[in-house]
């Protein structure tokens, strides 16, 4: 599904993706984690063909990104972990406009405005503008927002963050339920414990690099096995 | 029906019941206001000036906000993943921006249309409305086209300062718009462009429309940059050429025939005034370089990936490829021309030398590209812009007049184009601040590559 070869991007002065390799498998929820500054949205970004790479290539579902970006745009949906939404418009209002953004049908818009926004639970507030909105519910919106178009894939950047414990439940249930419906998921998060919920993979950065990859069962055998041998170099010295 | 998305998400925001009956209201006040005491033209120039403010002020800062506000309130990338084309969103930023101010100026101007009816010469007053109305369409287009293409700075600097795209698409406005507006007062007045004479108000309008074509050709473009389609600067080029032309042919060679060959002096003078069509080609030239200079993206990241797109094919690097070469171009071309042409016998400007003045003055450009650069390859650009104004205004201003008040004079040619005095000293001081800039900006190429590859 997402074929990623010898990715690299600068920006003046630094090199934020070091010849980042990996392939993403169709139909699953891919972990990227790694501290702050490691380079995990410039990758989202390039994914999401927001950014053309410096060098290298990355392929989406038979589309490469720096030449088929708009083709790439059509079939993928990226969230911002700074997003923003309209706060002049109500809730429907801006899922409406996002329906007509995405070219729906015009009797399709209503049904796939009211679906999204139930999915998300925020239906109800369907008449409310959305600077009146809470964190939480300006999340739901953002993420009804991106999912609207029915993507095949998703670029989720940080989207737990500022959510409530019950809310970061219900979006493991979201996303393990668009896992369901065929959608291919990436994540990112620099909070490992809440990714275990819901990733079938993960891909840990450092530095722009590629630290370790792989199946979330081997990585955690992986990482048990870097904190055994971390402990034992401690425990000689 | 579902309008352009974008008009329709601007029709939310800005028209609820309120707003469009306080606009309507303050209008009517402010227009009765104006309608006690005064005669009919005064009242008629009331409305005028209102519709101005409208479109000019009101219009031109909604439109210099458009594009930025989407990118300070990180909308801009949900806007750029839709499946709006560059043509939607053109229509959709253009009109959708600064249709609440239109809705005010089209009240203004309907009050003004119904005093043209009562008015002695009423197709003056509507050629005067459209004409106001076309130049504010191409005033709000090309305060749009500036902020979109001083994104890349934008998302630099991380600033919401919008004043400079207002500043500069009303002085563009303004200085397309007043002489239309003008030439409809000076009916049967005629202008000459390449020999031709052509009515002034005629020849005003269709230049407005063209050049309106073009920003808007411009704002398609610069949409579609964004919404990352394959952009080659073809379009850019051809503007180029077109500028050449349209300018070029405001000089009327024809006026200076009886003079012709009457003594030395006199030929020397007609030769240098037929190529003065070269002359404004190549200051057009200029001044399109140092735009393309100010608008277009030159970070260091840009000339890498257009050697490495120039690694895979031809087409992938024109694509990365920065305007002012093209502008550049043009301008040694035309000074080329100037040179061919003309072999003076300085028997009118003691010393001159059409040689020296282009060379020199391609010689300064080439500095400044070189200055501009430098600033760009920092490894945090941002002030680029600011810096490279406040260094060409020290080099061009006030040094040269330091200069001038210490009456050193002749040591001008160290800092402006020389036309042949002081000659040595002209190619010296070029020679050395070119080199000088060429091993700075070298340094910081090898710096970032350094860093990077550390």
């Amino acid at each position: 599904m997402i074929t990623v070869e010898n990715l690299c991007f600068d920006y003046p002065g630094k090199r934020a993706i070091d010849n980042v390799s990996f392939t993403i498998e169709p139909n699953t929820i891919t972990a990227l984690v790694g501290p702050n500054g490691a380079g995990k949205t410039t990758l989202l970004r390039c994914l999401a063909a927001l950014e053309l790479p410096f060098q290298g290539k990355i392929t989406i579902d038979t589309w490469q990104t720096d030449h088929f970006p708009r083709k790439v745009h059509a079939i993928s949906s990226y969230l911002s972990d700074f997003f923003g939404l309209y706060d002049e418009l109500t809730v429907a209002q801006s899922l409406k406009f996002f329906a007509w953004s995405h070219l729906y049908p015009p009797e399709q818009v209503s049904g796939v405005v009211e679906s999204t926004a139930k999915r998300l639970e925020i239906w109800d507030y369907q008449n409310i503008t959305v600077g009146k909105l809470s964190r939480g519910q300006r999340q739901s919106l953002a993420i009804a927002l991106t999912i609207l178009p029915q993507p095949k894939v998703l670029f989720l950047d940080e989207p737990a963050s500022g959510l409530d414990p019950a809310a970061r439940a219900n979006l493991s249930k979201l996303l393990l339920s668009l896992q369901k419906e065929g959608m291919t998921i990436i994540v990112s998060s620099h909070i490992l414990a809440e990714l275990e919920e819901y990733s079938t993979h993960m891909i840990m950065m450092e530095n722009g690099k590629i630290v370790m990859q792989g199946a979330l069962s081997d990585f955690q055998k992986k990482m048990q096995e870097v904190y055994l041998n971390v402990a034992q170099k401690k425990h000689k010295e | 029906m579902i309008l352009n998305p974008e008009l329709q998400r601007n029709i939310w925001k800005d028209f609820s019941l309120h707003r469009i009956l306080i606009m309507a209201l303050t209008i009517f006040l402010i227009l009765w206001v104006f309608a006690l005491g005064t005669n009919l033209p005064a009242r008629a120039d009331a409305a005028f000036y209102l519709a101005c403010f409208f479109i000019f002020i009101w219009g031109t800062k909604n439109a210099s906000e458009t594009v930025i506000e989407e990118v300070n309130n990180s909308t801009w990338d949900f806007q750029r993943q839709t499946a709006m084309s560059p043509w939607t969103m053109t229509w959709g930023k253009l009109f959708g921006s600064t249709l609440y101010s239109w809705y005010g100026a089209f009240i203004c101007l309907g009050v003004y249309a119904l005093y043209a009816l009562y008015s002695p010469n009423p197709t003056t007053k509507f050629y005067e409305i459209g004409i106001l109305i076309l130049g504010g369409i191409f005033t709000h287009a090309t305060t749009i086209l500036l902020s979109l293409q001083l994104l890349p700075h934008i998302r630099r600097e991380k600033t919401n300062k919008t004043f400079r795209y207002f500043l500069g698409g009303i002085t563009l406005g303004y200085l397309f718009t007043h002489p239309a507006l003008l030439a409809i007062h000076g009916s049967g007045q005629m202008i000459s462009w390449y020999g031709y004479s052509f009515d002034q108000s005629h020849f005003t309008l269709v230049s407005l429309c063209l050049f309106l074509g073009w920003a808007i050709l411009g704002l398609y473009r610069s949409f579609a940059k964004e919404l990352q389609y394959q952009n080659s600067p073809w379009a850019w080029a051809i503007f180029n050429l077109y500028c050449l032309i349209y300018f070029s042919g405001f000089i009327n060679i024809q006026n200076i025939e009886p003079i012709k060959l009457l003594t030395s002096q006199f030929a020397d003078f007609q030769q240098n005034v037929l190529n003065a069509p070269y002359y404004l080609a190549f200051f057009i030239a200029i001044i399109l370089t140092y735009a393309a200079l100010f608008i277009d993206e030159l970070t260091l990241l840009r000339y890498r990936k257009l050697v490495q797109r120039s690694k895979v094919s031809f087409r992938e690097s024109l694509q990365q490829l920065p305007w002012w070469p093209i502008s550049f171009t043009f301008t040694l071309i035309m000074g080329l021309a100037i040179v061919l042409r003309l072999q003076s016998n300085n028997a009118i400007i003691i010393n001159y030398s059409p040689f020296m003045l282009v060379f020199t003055t391609c010689g300064f450009l080439l500095r400044d590209i070189l200055l501009i650069h430098f600033f760009n390859f920092g490894q945090h650009p941002r002030k680029a812009l600011g810096a490279s104004l406040l260094y060409l205004f020290i080099l061009y201003t006030l040094l040269p007049l330091l200069l001038q008040a210490l009456q050193f004079s002749a040591l001008l040619p160290l800092f402006v184009p020389s036309w042949g005095q002081n000659t040595p000293l002209a190619l010296f001081s070029l020679f050395i601040q070119i080199g000088l800039l060429s091993a700075l900006c070298w340094r910081r190429i090898l710096s970032q590559q350094t860093i990077i590859k550390a």
